[in-house]
């Protein structure tokens, strides 16, 4: 016999989604979304069920959502079927210099480097973790995805890989790369909240079309600035972005197939306006999470939560009291994927150590959810009976049998006295996740096959020397 | 529409599951009975029909524990009535405290209890005395404690979260002393020393309190694979059987009040790791034992208290600590409690720290946020102002905005929303820092004073027992 597994029920209902369902087709049908490119434009208009007014204005019968929603296909890797999963890091500029503890630096390549091996001995997944930038601007995101596949199994090589290709060329270099190392490419577009694009995004979209690579649509309307004030208004805006910009490639991406990135799917960043800040981790951004869920399930879009993402700007208490809460409460509404770990201060900045601590409270929680048996045998009545006043139970044979599998031993948050843990040096929990990231960075010995490896440093220095490439980041 | 489904624990222990326990609870006390070494208290039950004494070993038959578990009375305090009144209870009587000037760990001092009782007046927190003062003498120190929490405070060591020690006859008297002075509540409580006995010198007391009228309480602390079975659920049977085997005891000797299982500390087990020979309160295995102690609370009809407080982590603010406390609180609250105990423990409550008070609140503060109820309505999802903001515009102008971006949002105290440069103007100070900060100036304003001459007549009950031989022999 089981204990019956904990979840949390509450939040919205089915005919709760319906109705925001409705809005959003209707808004997509009367409101529409601005599509800044001619080219795309022009493929668009050949389709019926589509309006376009004021030049870039576009509206979509529910139709053509209808059937936008019924063909995005989700390749969800093989892993992430049975496993919790941690996505770790989204480019940061800034990160904790490992060898001076509390030292803020900007990334650079060996941080590249160390922190995507430190993700991969984690059995992380997602994006590139650091920007390097200590190179130049036009190489940094091929040698973040050259790093990434050089020395880790699962980063920028699935679904949960969402990062930018700021330029065609840029987007072309990757694409290459991909195809020698094996890995999965896909290119992404981000909506401008409200209902827009940045049209060079459009751009290096309309040019990947004939290269048969799925696409993804992402938005991220901020409440109170670029979507309503409140953060269900914010949701709803966001189901409405994406069902019109999936709409808009299903329609003209015919060569692949397109989705909704899971990553930020259905997203609505809560916003603080007495400092102007994102504030990732409170309150609202954790109903948010409460939102998204749900919504998930509604339209079949794998779950993945930004939980492990704080406004703290140190490993601290404020960090883990809120990436715990929400990493707990997502779980309990049934995710088992988590993204943002190693981040701190909203995104600012990252740290190899924070990571460390993330994943032993996603290691926490899955202990604390794990299936647990209820039987006569677990409740030990006749040793009650035979333990009598003045007995003890150490020496009992069950428990002997038993003290190692029934408790988990964690990592980090030791079960130390106060005496042995000053006996071990009274070293602060930021330092023991420093010791054991460097450890681990140390330990990692993964790396691609050296013929790969070969053809991966070819192109890069192709890249190096490409004026094409360079000219694209220059801005005009 | 109306209202979003408020979110809640489900899962866990079923109806059927728990009735087996209960009846396997009965059991034992029929069958195996308790341990009760006071030759008075054993007269007195041999009046009884269906006691069976063989030599100190008492058995009752399971009428007498449903009388007693029917009479049981819980006076809970009007502030803590209702599921929107949170309760936080701080300290338990800690030897040692981090410094508020030096940060070090130091032992407690009589000045330390005035302010950590201010503190903790100040948040509103209610419970026994955060502190033992170990400047004063020993046999004073009980006394002490209960006079600064009277002068100083208005919940505390004032109703039925107080379980403060009275570890002699001479030192209960007293108190009983000035709590009639003080007008405030007095009990007299009972821990179990398990497996399944009492220590004779607290019987004695109960023994010499009985004409008293005074309410008496069994509490029990069984841990598991020590002096209980391993398995959390085992252990949890073994508690269900003392604090039973307990409340009858007490509901036929104490006739002159009213009898009550201690909120806080029955239907309780304790995780224990057998590496290093502690307690692992914050643990995952902990927050499991509080999860089954909330239904069977449920069950019985019983307020529940549960100590989602206590970490292991030894420094104020640390990663450990906030986590282990948010988590474990966020996840008893969405099963239904709303008191939460041992606020400011560190160190599984070898320390005690105001700082971590004040993050504890916080932290609670989150959660009631959190898991408010929510309103779903067309005026939350704002579909008009979605429709009427067209791209590249901004809602930050909106009359919605302005009306409702204070009430959106919550605004924490500790948890700050800077960016990171804000935050480094400020100060790059640490959550410690900050927690630091708030606690100085809450000492600092707090102004409740008890009147001027209850305080004179607590004065000369302290003065008459700082002169009574008799009680600074028991000490001896």
């Amino acid at each position: 016999m089981k204990l019956e597994e904990y979840k949390v029920s509450g939040g919205l209902n089915k005919e709760q989604m319906d109705k925001m369902h409705e809005n959003a087709l209707w808004l997509c049908e009367n409101v529409g979304i601005n599509i800044p490119h001619q080219g795309i434009i022009n493929i668009l208009s050949s389709y019926n069920g589509i309006k376009v007014e004021n030049g870039n204005y576009v509206k979509f019968k529910p139709e053509l959502v209808m059937n936008a929603l019924n063909e995005a296909k989700y390749d969800v890797p093989e892993y992430a079927k049975d496993e919790w999963i941690i996505s770790a890091g989204a480019h940061q500029t800034a990160c904790y210099d490992l060898d001076n503890p509390g030292r803020l630096k900007e990334a650079e390549e060996k941080d590249l480097i160390n922190f995507i091996k430190l993700g991969d001995a984690l059995d992380t997944v997602g994006s590139a973790p650091v920007v390097p930038l200590d190179i130049p601007a036009h190489l940094q995101h091929i040698l973040m995805h050259k790093v990434a596949y050089e020395n880790s199994r699962r980063r920028c090589n699935d679904i949960y890989e969402h990062m930018d290709k700021p330029s065609y060329e840029c987007a072309m270099y990757v694409h290459e790369m991909a195809k020698v190392a094996g890995k999965r490419f896909a290119f992404g577009i981000w909506m401008i909240s409200p209902r827009s694009f940045d049209a060079k995004n459009l751009e290096i979209a309309y040019r990947l079309l004939d290269k048969g690579v799925p696409m993804w649509i992402a938005t991220m309307p901020v409440a109170g600035v670029s979507s309503p004030i409140t953060m269900i208004g914010t949701i709803q805006q966001s189901v409405f972005e994406y069902l019109a910009g999936l709409t808009m490639l299903n329609l003209i991406n015919k060569k692949s197939f397109n989705y909704i990135s899971p990553n930020d799917a259905f997203e609505g960043d809560a916003f603080d306006m007495k400092y102007s800040t994102f504030v990732y981790g409170s309150v609202e951004y954790t109903e948010h999470t409460l939102y998204q869920i749900p919504l998930c399930r509604y339209y079949n879009v794998p779950i993945m939560t930004k939980a492990a993402l704080t406004n703290s700007k140190q490993p601290d208490g404020q960090a883990a009291a809120e990436i715990g809460m929400h990493t707990l409460i997502a779980a309990l509404m049934g995710a088992r994927a988590f993204r943002c770990a190693g981040l701190l201060s909203s995104g600012e900045i990252y740290s190899g150590e924070w990571l460390v601590i993330n994943k032993e409270i996603v290691d926490y929680v899955k202990t604390l959810l794990k299936p647990q048996e209820f039987s006569e045998g677990r409740l030990f009545i006749d040793e009650i009976a035979d333990v009598k006043a003045g007995g003890s139970f150490i020496g009992r044979k069950s428990t002997m049998q038993l003290f190692r599998q029934e408790y988990w031993m964690p990592e980090l948050f030791t079960h130390m006295n106060l005496g042995q843990w000053q006996e071990a040096g009274s070293k602060s929990m930021w330092q023991y996740a420093i010791d054991r990231a460097k450890k681990l960075i140390t330990g990692h010995t993964y790396q691609i096959d050296d013929d790969k490896k070969k053809e991966l440093d070819k192109i890069y220095e192709a890249a190096k020397k490409d004026k094409k490439l360079e000219d694209s980041f220059k801005i005009y | 529409m109306g209202k979003i489904e408020d979110y809640r624990l489900v899962g866990g222990l079923s109806k059927e599951q728990m009735d087996l326990m209960h009846e396997k609870s009965l059991w034992l006390v029929e069958n195996e009975g308790i341990h009760i070494p006071h030759e008075g208290i054993l007269k007195l039950l041999s009046n009884y029909d269906g006691v069976k004494i063989e030599g100190k070993t008492v058995k009752f038959k399971p009428e007498l524990v449903l009388d007693a578990l029917k009479k049981v009375k819980f006076p809970l305090p009007d502030y803590a009535k209702g599921p929107d009144n949170w309760v936080i209870s701080a300290g338990a009587h800690q030897t040692k405290i981090f410094d508020l000037e030096t940060r070090v760990l130091r032992e407690a001092k009589l000045s330390d209890l005035v302010d950590m009782i201010k503190l903790g007046d100040a948040l509103d927190t209610v419970g026994s005395a955060p502190l033992v003062p170990l400047d004063v003498p020993p046999y004073l120190a009980e006394i002490y404690i209960h006079k600064t929490a009277y002068e100083y405070s208005r919940f505390r060591a004032n109703d039925m979260f107080e379980h403060d020690p009275r570890p002699t006859i001479e030192a209960a008297n007293y108190i009983y002393e000035m709590s009639k002075a003080a007008n405030k509540w007095f009990a007299i409580g009972l821990y179990m020393i398990s497996p399944r006995s009492f220590d004779r010198k607290e019987l004695d007391i109960v023994y010499k309190f009985l004409d008293r009228g005074v309410p008496m309480w069994a509490g029990t602390l069984p841990i598991a694979g020590v002096n209980a079975p391993i398995t959390m659920i085992g252990a949890m049977i073994q508690s269900m059987f003392e604090t039973f085997g307990c409340l009858a005891m007490l509901n036929l000797i104490n006739t002159k009040s009213y009898n009550y299982i201690q909120i806080i500390d029955s239907f309780i087990a304790h995780p224990f790791d057998m590496k290093y020979s502690t307690f692992t309160y914050g643990s995952a295995e902990d927050i499991q034992g509080a999860l089954y102690k909330i239904s069977l609370h449920k069950y019985y009809g019983i307020p529940m208290s549960i100590k989602s407080l206590l970490t292991n982590g030894k420094e104020p603010g640390d990663a450990q600590s906030a986590f282990e406390i948010a988590a474990f609180t966020l996840a008893a609250a969405l099963a239904g409690a709303r008191i939460f105990r041992c606020a400011g423990l560190m160190s599984s409550g070898e320390t005690y720290s105001g700082e971590q008070v004040v993050i504890a609140k916080e932290i609670v503060q989150y959660i009631k946020n959190l898991i408010k109820s929510r309103e779903f309505s067309d005026e939350k999802l704002m579909v008009d102002e979605i429709a009427a903001v067209g791209a590249g515009q901004s809602f930050i102008g909106r009359k919605s905005t302005m009306d409702l971006f204070r009430t959106e949002y919550w605004q924490p105290e500790l948890f700050g929303h800077t960016n990171l440069g804000q935050w480094q103007e400020m100060g790059s100070r640490s959550l410690w820092d900050y927690a630091n900060a708030k606690v100085k100036k809450l000492i600092k304003e707090h102004d409740y004073q008890i009147d001027p001459e209850i305080k004179k007549e607590l004065d000369r009950i302290l003065e008459t027992a700082k002169k009574d031989g008799k009680l600074m022999s028991v000490y001896n």
